[in-house]
C-alpha cells in the first residue's frame, strides 16, 4: 500500500463513480486502516445500517479491491489493495488488448468479467448469450481458453476449508487451468430438474442445481495487462508513432494472402523485430519482472517463422543493428552466439521513460533551456550555481532563474554544504543536484489529483447534462422504431427529422454534441494519465 | 484632540493617496463605490498552453468503452445505496427509482461473518420443504408436526440471537458455526419469490418466526 494523500483520494472517487456513496466510505476506512469487522462498523456507526456495511464489504471482496485474513486473535481482518482499484481505469484499453488480440468474443468475456468481478466459464457463457443471442458457444469457450493460455484470465483460489468462519484458500494449484467439465445448456438437464425438490418450480429458465464447474472462478489478471502495457509503452519509446497498433496487428491472425502495406520497409522491418522481442517474453511466470529480455536471432527467425512475416535473415539483423544504434542503451549486443545476441535492458527502458516525461512536463511549464540545465546537473551530479552558469552558457541571472523555477516544482534539489563547521551563509556551498525518484514520487501525488479531478470534472458534466441526456434516451427507441417500420427511405428521414426536432431542438442538440466530445476528452485523458502513472510506479519499483 | 489628531491623520493619508494616485479626494470615493468586485477566474492562468489531445481511433474506442462499462456498472446489483428517508411522497419518484437487480454473491467465499441475511438457510429449506408436502401426503402431518415443534424450539433461541446479533459489533459463533458451505443465495432467492406461497398456506407455523418473509423483504429494499 503506502499512498499518500492524493492516492487515497483518487482511489475513493474511482469506486464512489462505480459504486455508489456507501461502499465508498466503506472502502475510505479500510483504506486508511485495515480493520476487522467489528472496529468497522464502530467506525461507521451513525452514518450506516450494519446490513449496508455488510454487503459494501461483500461487494468490495467481490471485486477484489479488499483481502481478508486471519489474524492471531483468530478474527479475519480486511485489508484494502489500492493497486487494484486504479486497474479500473484502465479497463476499457484491457478490452481493447483482448479484442484486438483475440477477437470480439474475448472482449465480451472481458467485459462481463470487469462488470461482475469474477465468474465461473459456465457463468460467462450464460451471460454474453443472453447479452448476444448470436454468439456460439465454441467460440466463446475457445477464446476463454486462449486467454487463460496466454495468462490473461486468472483463477481465483479455490476455498478449501473454513477455519474460525474464514475460508481458507488452497495454496497451490494451478491458476491457469480450464474446468474440465462446462455445464451444458439446460435443456438436457431439464427432465432431472423436475424430479429434484428444491428446483421444482422453474422460476427463472437458466437455473440450475450445480454447474459442474461451480466454484471456480475467474478474474481478470491485471498483472499480466500490466506486463502488456509496460512492453507497449517501451516500444512506443523506442520507435515512436504508430508501433503500437502494429504490436497487435502483429498478433491478430490474418487470413492467406493479405497484402500487409508497405509503407517504409526499415519502419516495418524495426517494428517487427522489436515486437518479436517482447513476445520472447511473453508467457513468463512474473510478467513484471524486470530482468533483461535477451533474445538471438534463431529465435528471431523462429518466430518469424511463427507468424508468418517476411522477414529474412539479413533484415533481422539490419533492425536489431538500427535498434542498438539508436535505441540509447536500451538494446545491446551480448555476443555473436546463436547468429547475436541481443538484450533490451528494461530497468534502463522505464528510467529513460519517466526522464522523457519529467522532460516534457518541464518543458510546458518553463523553457527549453531549464532542461539544458537539468540534463547538466544529472550527468554531472552536484553542482554550485556558479558552475552551472559557466557550464550551461547563460547569464548569471538566466540561469539563477532556471534554477530557481525548478527547486520550486520539485525537479532539482538544493543541498548546503559549509565550508566552515558553522553554516553560515557567506560560506557554505550550495549545490543543486537531481534526484529523479524523489521527483517522481511527487509527479505520481500530482498524477493521482489529476485524474481525481477528471472523474469529478466528468461526474459534474454527466450531472448538469442529466436532463438531455434522459431526453435524448427517450427519443432513441421511437427513432429505432421509425427506422425499422416499412416505410419508404424519404419517409422515414423525414419522421426522424420531424422527432428530432421536436424532442431535442437545435442548440439542445448542439449542447448534447458539446457534451458527448468534452467527455471522450475526459475519458481518453484518463486512459493516458493512468499509462504515465504506470510507468512512474513501475520506474519507482527499480 | 485625538479625534481631531485622527482626523487630521487620516485626511492627510487620503490627501497622500489622492496626489499619489494623481486625482482629487472627492473622486476616489466614487471609484470605491463603483468599483465591481469581478468573481475569481474559473480556470486557473497556465504559462503555456496545453497541448492538446490527439483522439486516435484507440483513445475513441477506449472512451466509448468506458461510458458503456460506466453505466452498466451503475446499473448493476453492485451499486449500493442507502435507502431515502422522505416522508413526503414524490410523482417523480415512481421514475427515478433505477431498477437493481438483488445483490446476489457467492458466500462461500468469504468470511461468514459477512453474511447479512436475517434468516438462516436451513430453517428456509426446512419451512419449503415442509410447506410442499402438504399438499403429497396426509400421514405426513405428524412428521410434519414433529418438525414444527423442533423447528419452534431452535427458533426462538436463533430468533432472539440473529436479531440482537445484527445490532450488535461482532458475529456470533453460533450462527457461523451454523452456517452451511453452500450458497445461501439460490435458497433464499427462492424464499423471496414466494411471497404468493407464504401467504396462501397459512400452516401455523408463523408463531415464532411469523412474517419472516415480510421482513426479509423489507430488509431487502
Amino acid at each position: 500500500m503506502g499512498g499518500g494523500k492524493y492516492e487515497t483520494q483518487m482511489c475513493v472517487i474511482i469506486i464512489e463513480d462505480i459504486f455508489g456513496k456507501i461502499v465508498a466510505k466503506v472502502m475510505e476506512t479500510i483504506l486508511k486502516e485495515s480493520c476487522q469487522l467489528a472496529t468497522l462498523m464502530l467506525k461507521l456507526k451513525g452514518q450506516m445500517t450494519t446490513v449496508l456495511i455488510k454487503k459494501a464489504l461483500t461487494t468490495l471482496i467481490n471485486f477484489g479491491f479488499v483481502t481478508f485474513n486471519l489474524d492471531n486473535n483468530h478474527r479475519a481482518t480486511y485489508v484494502a489493495d489500492a493497486d487494484q482499484i486504479q486497474y479500473v481505469i484502465s479497463a476499457p484499453r484491457a478490452c481493447l488488448i483482448a479484442k484486438t488480440l483475440y477477437g470480439p468474443t474475448a472482449e465480451s468475456i472481458c467485459i462481463e468479467l470487469i462488470s461482475q468481478g469474477r465468474l465461473t466459464v459456465s457463468e460467462t457463457i450464460r451471460r454474453i448469450k443472453a447479452a448476444d443471442e448470436s454468439a456460439v458457444w465454441s467460440d466463446i469457450k475457445n477464446a476463454f481458453g486462449e486467454l487463460a493460455a496466454s495468462h490473461f484470465l486468472i483463477r481465483v483460489p479455490p476455498v478449501e476449508s473454513e477455519i474460525y468462519g474464514c475460508p481458507q484458500f488452497v495454496a497451490n494449484f494451478d491458476p491457469f487451468a480450464m474446468p474440465n467439465a462446462i455445464m451444458e445448456k439446460n435443456e438436457t438437464n431439464s427432465s432431472e430438474l423436475s424430479t429434484s425438490d428444491s428446483n421444482s418450480r422453474k422460476r427463472k429458465a437458466d437455473s440450475s442445481p450445480e454447474d459442474a464447474d461451480a466454484g471456480q472462478y475467474w478474474r481478470l489478471n491485471w498483472v499480466r495487462f500490466n506486463g502488456y502495457l509496460r512492453d507497449e509503452l517501451i516500444i512506443d519509446y523506442l520507435i515512436g508513432g504508430e508501433s503500437t497498433a502494429t504490436m497487435t496487428h502483429l498478433n491478430v491472425k490474418r487470413e492467406e494472402g493479405e497484402e500487409v502495406p508497405q509503407v517504409d520497409r526499415t519502419q516495418y522491418i524495426t517494428q517487427n523485430v522489436a515486437h518479436l522481442m517482447f513476445k520472447i517474453n511473453e508467457t513468463r511466470a512474473n510478467p513484471l519482472s524486470l530482468e533483461n529480455i535477451t533474445a538471438s536471432v534463431t529465435d528471431l527467425q523462429r518466430l518469424v517463422r511463427e507468424n508468418s512475416l517476411d522477414l529474412a535473415k539479413p533484415d533481422i539483423e539490419l533492425a536489431c543493428q538500427i535498434l542498438v544504434d539508436e535505441s540509447d542503451g536500451i538494446v545491446r549486443k551480448l555476443g555473436d552466439s546463436n547468429g547475436g545476441l541481443y538484450t533490451v535492458d528494461i530497468r534502463h527502458a522505464i528510467r529513460q521513460i519517466c526522464r522523457h516525461h519529467c522532460e516534457s512536463l518541464i518543458r510546458e511549464q518553463f523553457e527549453g533551456r531549464a532542461i539544458r540545465v537539468m540534463r547538466l546537473l544529472e550527468s554531472r551530479h552536484y553542482l554550485d550555481e556558479e558552475q552551472v552558469e559557466k557550464l550551461s552558457m547563460m547569464s548569471g541571472k538566466e540561469a539563477r532563474e532556471m534554477l530557481y523555477a525548478l527547486v520550486e516544482e520539485g525537479y532539482v534539489f538544493n543541498k548546503p554544504v559549509g565550508r566552515s563547521t558553522d553554516f553560515q551563509p557567506a560560506r557554505t556551498f550550495y549545490l543543486y543536484y537531481v534526484d529523479l525518484p524523489r521527483t517522481v514520487r511527487g509527479l505520481v501525488e500530482y498524477n493521482c489529483k489529476l485524474v481525481r479531478n477528471l472523474i469529478l470534472r466528468q461526474r459534474h458534466e454527466r450531472a448538469e447534462n442529466k436532463a438531455l441526456l434522459d431526453k435524448d434516451a427517450n427519443v432513441q427507441p421511437i427513432i429505432e422504431n421509425i427506422r425499422q417500420s416499412d416505410a419508404s427511405e424519404e419517409e422515414k428521414e423525414l419522421s426522424i427529422k420531424e422527432v428530432e426536432e421536436m424532442y431535442l431542438p437545435g442548440p439542445d442538440r448542439a449542447q448534447l454534441n458539446r457534451y458527448r466530445r468534452s467527455q471522450a476528452t475526459l475519458l481518453a485523458a484518463q486512459d493516458q494519465s493512468i499509462r504515465v502513472l504506470l510507468a512512474f510506479k513501475m520506474f519507482l519499483t527499480i | 484632540m485625538s479625534g481631531r489628531g485622527r482626523g487630521g491623520g487620516s485626511s492627510n493619508t487620503m490627501r497622500s493617496v489622492a496626489n499619489a494616485l494623481g486625482i482629487a479626494r472627492y473622486d476616489m470615493a466614487k471609484m470605491m463605490s463603483q468599483q465591481k468586485i469581478e468573481p475569481p477566474e474559473l480556470y486557473p492562468k497556465v504559462q503555456r498552453n496545453p497541448v492538446p489531445i490527439e483522439m486516435t481511433t484507440d483513445l475513441l474506442y477506449v472512451s466509448r468503452l468506458k461510458v458503456e462499462l460506466d453505466q452498466r456498472m451503475r446499473d448493476s446489483q453492485f451499486f449500493i445505496e442507502a435507502e431515502k428517508e422522505d416522508e413526503i411522497k414524490r410523482y417523480l419518484d415512481k421514475y427515478s427509482i433505477i431498477k437493481r437487480e438483488k445483490l446476489d454473491i457467492d458466500m462461500s467465499q468469504m468470511p461468514s461473518e459477512l453474511v447479512w441475511r436475517r434468516t438462516s438457510k436451513k430453517e428456509a429449506k426446512e419451512s419449503r420443504a415442509k410447506k410442499r408436502k402438504i399438499a403429497n401426503d396426509d400421514s405426513m402431518l405428524k412428521e410434519k408436526l414433529n418438525r414444527l415443534e423442533e423447528k419452534e424450539g431452535k427458533n426462538d433461541e436463533e430468533g432472539d440471537e440473529e436479531k440482537p446479533d445484527d445490532d450488535k459489533d461482532s458475529g456470533s459463533e453460533k450462527s457461523a458455526a451454523e452456517e452451511e458451505e453452500n450458497p445461501l443465495s439460490d435458497d433464499d432467492n427462492q424464499e423471496e419469490d414466494n411471497d404468493y406461497i407464504s401467504n396462501y398456506f397459512d400452516n401455523g407455523e408463523g408463531y415464532g418466526d411469523g412474517g419472516s418473509d415480510d421482513n426479509m423483504d423489507g430488509d431487502e429494499y
